[in-house]
């Protein structure tokens, strides 16, 4: 019989694809063992015996390159002198594919570290899925004592267990350039908003380039800082929005009027990224802003900084809320369910430390950029001698708070959208506020 | 001897036609043509096929990540329903719809030209040529980083030239303002890809025989004339082959937008691309994700077949 080739080529197309449905129809992977040891099973069986006679080797997550985290490095250089039996294996995840890689470690589909880290950013989807052990026993009364009290609440998970411990944070500081305000008569930084207002006014410049107060949006943070700034609070207890208060409309507002009313800061700064508002402020063409604390080491110590010595840090200018507060962006280690018994022990040894007291200040020293949750360290004498502003920026993490609502990214995205919106005029200050409000109900519901 | 050689190639080739012609060694051969294509058939399934088929899978369900497994429920087209009922899909699709409409023709009439521009010149034609070719050969993502400087408002060479030379008084805002950010994406959009419109056209062009050229002429057709009905006639499949290849990659339009505005400002440059990649790596919502990523895919196949049928119809005629 004559074997037609197009029937041929169906008939093995559609049985290869049959092959294939059948093979993902499939029961997916094994279920997690409490005692964390069905992941790594067979090789830990395999090599056992040699585990025992040689060092565990922690396999750790970092979020991208070693190359930007010395502290990270010093922090596994000590560690490994404590414990000579524990070597720490890191594997540099990018940031972008970050939340993708822990989640499909938390569901199995690729072989999960011993450690990970994860951002305030991820940390809602990983909660989701119950993946994190519970780790009170790190957390002695001695070693909580020494966190900021809103870091306390940050490690927990629903249940109230601890499950996280701090790496390091961001924190957000309130930066001046000396030299233009005492060219315009300002011997003293600004006290309130309305200073901050009037000083603007009267530093801008746009022929020359020249602006007075600049702020970026990028970051939901930022919003946040000047909302607890007005006296209003991002959410309820139970995650449905609070922002489009009073003070949030008044902090809005006051954003909006810089920009259109006032005229202080870029038109274009809707769309800028925080480095952007950074980069304008170390070629010395921003006379204020509240930025990224990490933007003090880079006006310091960056070749491309024009304000090496003619910049300064202040307390918040005080807004309606007369408070300090502000926001801090955490970054924590946790361990998975998923951990070998074999090393389980190391794990918790390693979180132990790099929560330690002398592990945090040993971070404020190897890595001037990033901070600390523990207000006493910044008392340090080392400290002091290699952060620029330790004491301020004490006060600031002390006043902090850590704002991570359910479906952090959707929300952070539909608020940015709006209060883009409001900047441009198409909107007012409250009816986006309301927008977003309505809409973010929905989505931590989700 | 030569008569002997023929003789005996003659001999050969009619031996191996001979061969050939048999209907058994037919079969053979067919049979043997797929078993050698087979590995290449299971190739492409495995590549294309099986992640086609747990995309629709993904689009259809409810995924949930839980510890050591991913859950997929199915709901059928619920996330369908779902996401056309969602305004900033609506307004993706939008965006996306325009950036194709305007960025498209804009590069396809300034490849041609380009194309005509290269066909008369004879000295320097390579240079020209390699100049042209500059800006398909940078890497999109780095394309769109030179390009957002450029349209910075306070460091920006466009504005700060446009203001020098008196055109402008106060900056564009290119990135920032709603109006006019999408268009500053239809730039670099038309910027990267018209190189490669030209040189595609540029070939066509090469390939049409100077003696119809010569016969226009003759019969006393005027320059527009020409164009009209030898060049343009004759550049169809090349021009249908551009616009199929453009329409497909600007649909898909990614790293322009969200290296340059992030879908902002106010979301008024989202477009599909942006959508699918904000809902899968910041939203961590898989299988909404892939609900996009279906449409978009459905889009590009029919307007591909589109094409493909008006290929046929300029081929056949």
């Amino acid at each position: 019989m004559k074997v037609k080739p197009n029937i041929f080529v169906l008939s093995v197309s559609i049985i290869v694809v049959l092959t294939f449905v059948f093979s993902s129809c499939a029961p997916k992977a094994a279920p997690v063992a409490t005692t964390g040891t069905t992941m790594a099973e067979e090789t830990t069986l395999e090599t056992e015996t040699t585990l025992t006679e040689q060092a565990v080797v922690l396999e750790v997550d970092n979020d991208g390159t070693l190359e930007w985290d010395p502290a990270t490095v010093w922090q596994k250089e000590q560690f490994e002198k404590m414990y000579p039996n524990i070597k720490i294996n890191f594997h540099e995840t990018p940031y972008k594919v970050h939340q993708e890689t822990l989640l499909r470690m938390a569901s199995g589909a690729q072989e999960p570290y011993d450690v990970w880290q994860i951002t305030d950013e991820w940390l809602p989807s990983v909660m989701k899925t119950d993946i994190l052990m519970p780790i009170d026993q790190i957390w002695t009364e001695d070693k909580l004592a020494l966190y900021a009290d809103w870091e306390k609440k940050a490690i927990l998970d629903k249940d109230g267990n601890k499950v996280l411990v701090p790496v390091f944070g961001c924190i957000t500081v309130f930066m001046y350039n000396t030299e233009l305000l005492q060219s315009a008569g300002f011997q003293e930084p600004p006290k309130t908003w309305d200073d901050i207002v009037l000083y603007a006014q009267k530093l801008t410049k746009p022929d020359e380039n020249i602006w007075g107060f600049v702020d970026t949006e990028e970051s939901i943070n930022k919003f946040w800082h000047w909302l607890l700034q007005a006296g209003g609070k991002p959410f309820n207890e139970d995650w449905t929005a609070a922002f489009n208060s009073k003070a949030g409309v008044k902090a809005l507002e006051f954003l909006v009027d810089n920009r259109n009313k006032y005229k202080v800061v870029p038109l274009g700064a809707v769309t800028w990224m925080d480095e952007d508002q950074q980069m304008l402020f170390i070629s010395g063409k921003s006379a204020m802003c509240v930025t990224w604390a990490f933007t003090i080491d880079r006006a310091a110590n960056s070749e491309e900084s024009l304000v090496k010595d003619k910049f300064s840090v202040a307390s918040f200018p005080e807004g309606p809320g007369k408070t300090n507060a502000t926001v801090y962006e955490d970054n924590h280690y946790a361990i998975p369910k998923t951990i070998p018994k074999e090393k389980l022990d190391a794990a918790l040894k390693w979180l132990d430390y790099v929560s330690s007291y002398e592990a945090q200040v040993g971070m404020l020293v190897h890595e001037p950029g990033n901070y600390a949750p523990v207000p006493k360290a910044y008392d340090e004498p080392e400290v002091k001698e290699k952060v620029p502003f330790a004491d301020l920026l004490k006060v600031n993490v002390e006043n902090a708070q850590n704002v991570v609502p359910p479906n952090m990214g959707e929300v952070a995205t539909i608020l940015i959208a709006e209060i883009q919106q409001a900047l441009l005029g198409q909107k007012t200050a409250e009816q986006s506020l309301n927008d977003a409000a309505t809409k973010i109900n929905e989505v931590v519901k989700q | 001897m030569l008569r002997k050689e023929a003789n005996r190639n003659e001999i050969f080739l009619f031996a191996s036609y001979s061969i050939a012609n048999s209907s058994m060694l037919k079969r053979k051969n067919v049979f043997f043509a797929y078993v050698v294509t087979l590995p290449a058939i299971i190739f492409l399934l495995l590549v294309v096929g099986y992640p086609v088929f747990y995309l629709f899978q993904l689009a259809m369900s409810e995924a949930r990540v839980e510890a050591g497994s991913l859950n997929l429920k199915w709901v059928g087209l619920e996330n369908f329903r779902i996401l056309f009922q969602d305004q900033y899909f609506l307004e993706a699709l939008k965006h996306t719809l325009y950036i194709v409409v305007t960025s498209i023709p804009v590069s396809v009439i300034l490849a041609l030209v380009l194309a005509l521009c290269l066909d008369k010149i004879r000295r320097g034609r390579g240079i020209m040529q390699t100049a042209l070719l500059l800006p398909w050969m940078i890497a999109p993502a780095l394309g769109a980083a030179m390009w957002r400087w450029l349209y910075n408002d306070q460091f920006g060479l466009i504005d700060y030239v446009l203001r020098l030379i008196g055109v402008i008084k106060q900056p564009i805002l290119w990135l920032s303002d709603p109006n006019v950010a999408i268009n500053s994406i239809v730039i670099c959009d038309v910027w990267q890809y018209t190189p490669f419109c030209t040189i595609i056209l540029f070939a066509g062009l090469q390939n049409i025989p100077t003696d119809l050229y010569d016969a226009a002429g003759i019969d006393g057709a005027n320059a527009l004339q020409v164009f009209w009905y030898v060049t343009l006639r004759l550049l169809k499949t090349q021009i249908l082959f551009v616009l199929l290849i453009r329409t497909v990659f600007t649909l898909r339009i990614f790293d322009y937008v969200y290296t340059l505005t992030r879908g902002g400002p106010g979301r008024s440059t989202e477009v599909l691309a942006t959508y699918l990649y904000t809902t899968a790596f910041s939203f961590a919502k898989f299988d909404y994700s892939a609900t996009i990523a279906v449409i978009l895919l459905l889009i590009t196949s029919v307007v591909a077949l589109g094409y493909v049928m008006l290929f046929r119809g300029v081929t056949e005629g």
